[in-house]
């Protein structure tokens, strides 16, 4: 009763401070419409002048472009820095600012960055980040670049055909996408020695339930591999189903479908197949019975003690990568078909920012990264003779260089084109060569350039992700039952309101193809 | 002190110089309380100050559970929704489970907190050699420092099914292993004893300072009178450090609906299948905004745990200060 | 005879508990103490052996590889440290003084804000405004960002701490602090010369608490610091934790590739590396937690 007062005062104080905080807060960050008011203005001044300014036209001072990408920061950021700076400083007047920000902290940092609208120039952008490419494009963070692409035409024919194409959103281009493996088909890797020992040619091989005879025969024979397999697993693109909505919710339509028609993956003859077979495994032993620590994972590897991966995606250099971070090479064969999706194509993409303040320099350094290959591996290597040397510069073959400990980001797959990557090795080109293949021969999906707005069923999503996490999962890892497992889990997704999201998701995407 | 000073003068007043004295004693009384308390409110000046900016003057945000958050339009121009943000807590039976197991889970460990850290307190403050007191605060503090991620590869390595400790000394013994991350109705027992283990030592560090703040001399006197020591700990130690626990006991409650992410995430190692008895409200929240990463949802459920526990706090403060009111916290 | 009996009967008695007190006490210290020794072994132990054969009360293979990979960029970590250390210090005596001002205030019946000002703290500890707009806050209106003090001012005033230090200055003989004020001296210097003073186990285990929180914390680092000449020594270990843990909770193995994980034992040595100044400082701390000399000398 005497506290009532004294609530009331709280209250108003903290109306008066709210009012206070709206003052001090900057101005309003502007609003989604803006884009297309400054872009044709973007474009005139690109007009005007030609791209490459020449060095000595520097009145005015140089434009400093913040790269903003995930990443643990290296000791040496200043040399590569310095490096690319060089280039740009002569080619458009700007200087670079790298500021990789921690994988663990990226998801706060950029919502922040966002949300208190500060300026950056260029972003590092993937659908399966968060905030994820869409989310984005939705906040209005990133600049349109239909445009501004204009500018850039060696970056557009860069690109294969239709690859801008996956990154529209309401027919924006908001993303530069890197050149890399731009289709999932997914098969089984086994371990090449015990492959060897026990015989087992993964090329016989046509479908999964075939890597039977080999599980069993590791599971007898040996002592140290502990798990034949590393778990069980299921991804939609094996099946041929294109993930529209998102990887975890199921809402797929199939690739080569000219219907269009929008479905639960998990109400499907192949997924009842598929989790019962996972659950015929499960209790052969096959599998560990606890989840491997997802932080344990390669250890567990490196140690010996797992035999095989039963989905992966099954790409010319999976063998070296596993050699290098988990000790075994591996024999692996696709099963799945070879399609290329909207999330497969925008993987990995750099974005320019709405906050930039100069975007057509930010896109030119983007053109650059794309198309330069050493201005390319700069970022992706670090620079000649202190971080890497070369060990055959007409084959394109480096080494590790005296001071290679200081800047070694390994991942070339965020930076530009990954097929301007130097070698590491002497048969890294024709790896190379043969994802080029792979990308060739890539069937385009019927849902390629579509991506899902979740605006409208928010609440829904929410539902729906909660339960695959909840109650799929332990499926497809074998761990519980199919046989009522499976009817509850479908049950828990009607009632989470899966169909709700498949009707607004077929509705999107026949308004997509109807364009 | 007040109630001293306030009560003569009330007395004093006669029917007709009552206006004027009131309200001049009003006025002096204000003064003098301000002047007898500019000290006080001196001393808690920076304290309060620091508070209102740090915490008070982000809190209007709390405006964002209402919202369809829009980064780029900022917490004041992004639209309205009222309370759709709420509908993904509530929309399904999952909220019964995650509330209820939210709050049995922290009323256990509430319970055995208090209990065991005071114990353990107790019987720190019987040890009377110093280096082996030493000792042991250090031994039963230590835990505290270990961060839930390590304490999670230790329950695996502690619990895992294939060659985890547990089963393989059940193995020895000639019993059967257990599904230990498939058996839901064993967990609220383990989780139970893994907050003891890490928190206990923490707090008991709390209360043996406070029962280091008694004065010998009680327990010289009781001495005298020949109580023995189990008299002397029920007689004064334990209503000598009421006040602190009661403190503990009331804050705690006010948390009562958030629990300890890091050990329901980590401990269980997100097992799915523990889910009906280790699922609560932050990591479903997590889970469900995993994708979404929405400000606005996870703002509204934690302005939902903010509410419900502020509501069992003032219910519990009501209740303390109805046995005790010096006891109450406000 | 019958004296010296019932005499040794009470020191036996008396030895009986100590020996059930100290037993007992080994036996919860053994259980408590386990994991550290399992953390220091598996930090010294070679990786391979970890992973197959587990963790062990002693190193499975002795190896040193860990601690010798953590001091192969000392320069960052003897940077981080210094940044951790100063926080500690600066953060943990700011913070007792002003918040043991405040309890104190509060502790006093006759301070008329007493209710609602700790009305104001109960408040904070259950509702809060949220990351974006404390982000606003320190970054747009206090412009914080990339400065040591964004380390320290959000931790000055910890309300669990205040309650803490508030029962304790509750609890201590009024008649003294009387005494005192019949003798004329002011509020501020019964705080200093007699309060004070007399609740040393109180001040230590609160700054122990908050030497632990500015010691543990990474959270503001993470927001506020991107200079990483800034970065406290949590966030460099943390950051590598979370760095493995994000990329295997987002199911892209093939991301794994060229991002290095933590080894076992190199997270084991972070954390034996983080703690171990800490626990110094425990040790430290331990000889104010004596019972209460100063006021049994104080009152004779």
């Amino acid at each position: 009763m005497s506290r009532n007062p004294f609530v009331l005062r709280l209250v108003a104080l903290v109306v008066l401070i709210s009012m206070i905080l709206t003052a001090c807060a900057p101005a309003a960050t502007p609003a989604a419409e803006v884009p297309q008011a400054e872009a044709p203005a973007a474009e005139a001044t690109a007009t005007e002048e030609p791209t490459p300014v020449p060095p000595t036209a520097t009145a005015e001072p140089a434009v400093e472009l913040t790269y903003t990408y995930p990443g643990s920061i290296p000791n040496d950021l200043a040399s590569v820095e310095a490096a690319l700076s060089e280039v740009t400083l002569a080619k458009f007047n700007a200087t670079i600012k790298l500021n990789p920000v921690d994988w663990g902290a990226y998801t706060d940092k950029v919502n922040l960055m966002v949300a208190a609208g500060e300026t950056c120039d260029v972003l590092f952008v993937a659908p399966w980040m968060n905030p994820s490419y869409a989310q984005l494009v939705a906040n209005g963070a990133l600049y349109p670049l239909n445009d501004l692409l204009e500018t850039t035409p060696e970056l557009v024919s860069s690109m294969p055909a239709g690859a801008f194409d996956a990154t529209k959103i309401d027919g924006k281009i908001y993303g530069v996408p890197n050149q890399q493996i731009w289709s999932k088909p997914f098969g089984p890797a086994v371990r090449s020695d015990l492959a060897e020992k026990y015989a087992f040619d993964i090329n016989s091989i046509t479908k999964l339930e075939d890597l039977e005879t080999f599980l069993a025969a590791v599971k007898a024979g040996e002592t140290e591999v502990s798990y034949p397999a590393a778990g069980g697993a299921f991804t939609n693109e094996f099946f041929g189903w294109d993930p529209i909505v998102s990887q975890d919710a199921g809402i797929v339509v199939k690739y080569d479908d000219a219907g269009l028609t929008v479905f639960n993956a998990y109400d499907t003859p192949e997924f009842k197949a598929h989790v019962e077979l996972m659950r015929k495994w499960y209790e052969a032993g096959y599998f560990p019975r606890d989840l491997v620590p997802g932080e344990d994972f390669n250890n567990v590897w490196k140690a010996g003690k797992v035999g095989s991966a039963l989905l992966e995606v099954v790409k010319p250099t999976l063998s070296n990568e596993w050699k290098n971070s988990r000790g075994y090479d591996v024999n692996a064969k696709a099963l799945g078909p070879n399609f290329t999706s909207t999330g497969s194509v925008t993987a990995t993409m750099n974005a320019v920012c709405q906050t930039s303040t100069a975007p057509e320099k930010a896109l030119a350094f983007l053109s650059l990264l794309n198309t330069d290959a050493s201005f390319y591996n700069t970022l992706a290597k670090g620079v000649e003779g202190k971080h890497w040397v070369w060990t055959d510069e007409a084959a394109k073959i480096i080494e590790p260089g005296p001071e290679k400990d200081s800047y070694n980001p390994g991942s070339d797959w965020m930076f530009g084109n990954t097929f301007n990557a130097y070698y590491s090795d002497a048969t890294s080109g024709k790896l190379q060569e043969e994802t080029a293949a792979i990308n060739a021969s890539a069937v385009p999906s019927v849902a390629l350039g579509f991506t899902f707005n979740p605006e409208p069923v928010k609440n829904e999503l929410a539902q729906v992700t909660a339960v695959v996490t909840e109650k799929g999962r332990p499926l497809y890892n074998g761990e519980i039952d199919p046989t009522t497992a499976l009817p509850e889990f479908l049950q828990a997704l009607k009632d989470a309101g899966i169909d709700t999201i498949i009707a607004e998701a077929q509705a999107q995407l026949n308004a997509f193809a109807g364009k | 002190m007040i109630q001293l000073t306030n009560a003569p003068q009330k007395e004093k007043a006669n029917p007709a110089a009552r206006k004027v004295s009131d309200l001049s004693g009003r006025l002096s009384r204000v003064l003098r309380d301000l002047r007898k308390n500019s000290a006080f409110i001196f001393m808690s000046l920076p304290g309060i100050l620091l508070v209102l900016v740090f915490s008070y003057l982000p809190m209007p945000g709390i405006i964002i559970a209402f919202k369809n958050f829009k980064a780029n339009l900022g917490l004041w121009d992004s639209a309205w929704v009222g309370f759709k943000n709420f509908q993904f807590l509530f929309a399904t039976d999952i909220a019964w489970r995650i509330t209820i197991n939210t709050v049995f889970l922290n009323t256990i460990f509430i319970i055995t907190s208090i209990v065991g850290s005071l114990c353990l307190a107790l019987l720190l403050n019987e040890v009377r050699i110093k280096f082996l007191a030493r000792f042991y605060q250090s031994a039963v503090f230590f835990p505290y420092f270990i961060s839930w991620v390590i304490v999670g590869l230790f329950g695996y390595a502690l619990l895992n099914y294939d060659n985890g400790l547990l089963n393989m000394t059940l193995d020895k013994l000639g019993l059967d292993r257990i599904d230990w991350y498939k058996s839901p109705t064993l967990w609220p027992a383990i989780l139970t004893i893994t907050n003891l283990w890490k928190g206990a030592g923490y707090w008991s560090i709390v209360y043996l300072a406070a029962m280091m703040g008694i004065s010998p001399e009680y327990y010289e006197a009781a001495e005298l009178d020949g109580a023995s020591r189990w008299k002397q700990i029920i007689r004064i130690t334990l209503p000598l450090i009421t006040p602190l626990i009661i403190i503990n006991f009331l804050l705690s409650v006010g948390r009562i609906f958030f629990a300890d992410f890091g050990m329901f995430y980590y401990v269980t190692r997100d097992s799915k299948l523990l889910y009906p008895t280790t699922d609560v409200i932050d990591t479903y929240v997590f889970r469900a905004l995993r994708q979404l990463g929405d400000f606005g949802m996870a703002g509204a459920a934690g302005l939902y745990q903010s509410v419900v526990g502020f509501l069992t706090i003032m219910i519990a403060n009501w209740v303390v200060k109805r046995i005790d009111p010096e006891k109450s916290i406000f | 005879m019958t004296t010296y009996r019932s005499f040794s009967m009470y020191r036996f008695s008396k030895n009986l508990s100590q020996w059930i007190v100290n037993i007992t006490l080994m036996l919860v210290s053994f259980i408590f103490l386990l994991p550290l020794i399992v953390v220091i072994s598996a930090s010294l132990s070679d990786e391979k052996a970890l992973t197959t054969q587990g963790y062990s009360l002693l190193p499975q293979q002795f190896s040193l590889a860990a601690y010798e990979y953590i001091f192969m960029g000392p320069e960052r970590l003897v940077r981080a440290y210094s940044v951790t250390i100063f926080v500690t210090i600066t953060g943990t005596l700011l913070g007792l003084l002003i918040m043991s001002m405040l309890a104190y205030s509060l502790s006093r019946q006759e301070f008329k804000f007493r209710k609602p000002f700790s009305f104001i703290l109960i408040f904070t500890m259950l509702f809060s405004g949220g990351l974006v707009p404390t982000y606003l806050l320190i970054t747009q209106v206090l412009h914080l960002k990339d400065n040591i003090l964004v380390l320290i001012l959000p931790y000055l005033v910890i309300p669990w701490f205040v309650f803490i230090l508030r029962s304790f200055f509750a609890g201590l003989p009024q008649e003294l602090i009387e005494v005192a004020r019949v003798d004329g001296a002011s509020e501020w210097r019964i705080f200093f010369q007699l309060v004070l003073p007399l609740s040393t186990p109180a001040l230590a285990t609160v700054g122990l608490f908050l030497i632990l929180v500015y010691w543990n914390d990474w959270w503001l680092s993470l927001l506020y610091i991107n200079d990483p000449n800034l970065f406290p020594l949590q966030y460099l270990l943390y950051s590598i934790m979370r760095n493995a843990e994000f990329l295997t909770s987002n199911n892209s193995t093939s991301m794994l590739i060229g991002v290095e994980l933590p080894t076992q034992t190199l997270r084991m040595a972070m954390v034996v590396i983080a703690m171990g100044p800490i626990a110094i400082a425990f040790v430290a701390l331990q000889k104010y937690f004596i019972r209460g000399a100063l006021i049994g000398s104080l009152k004779g």
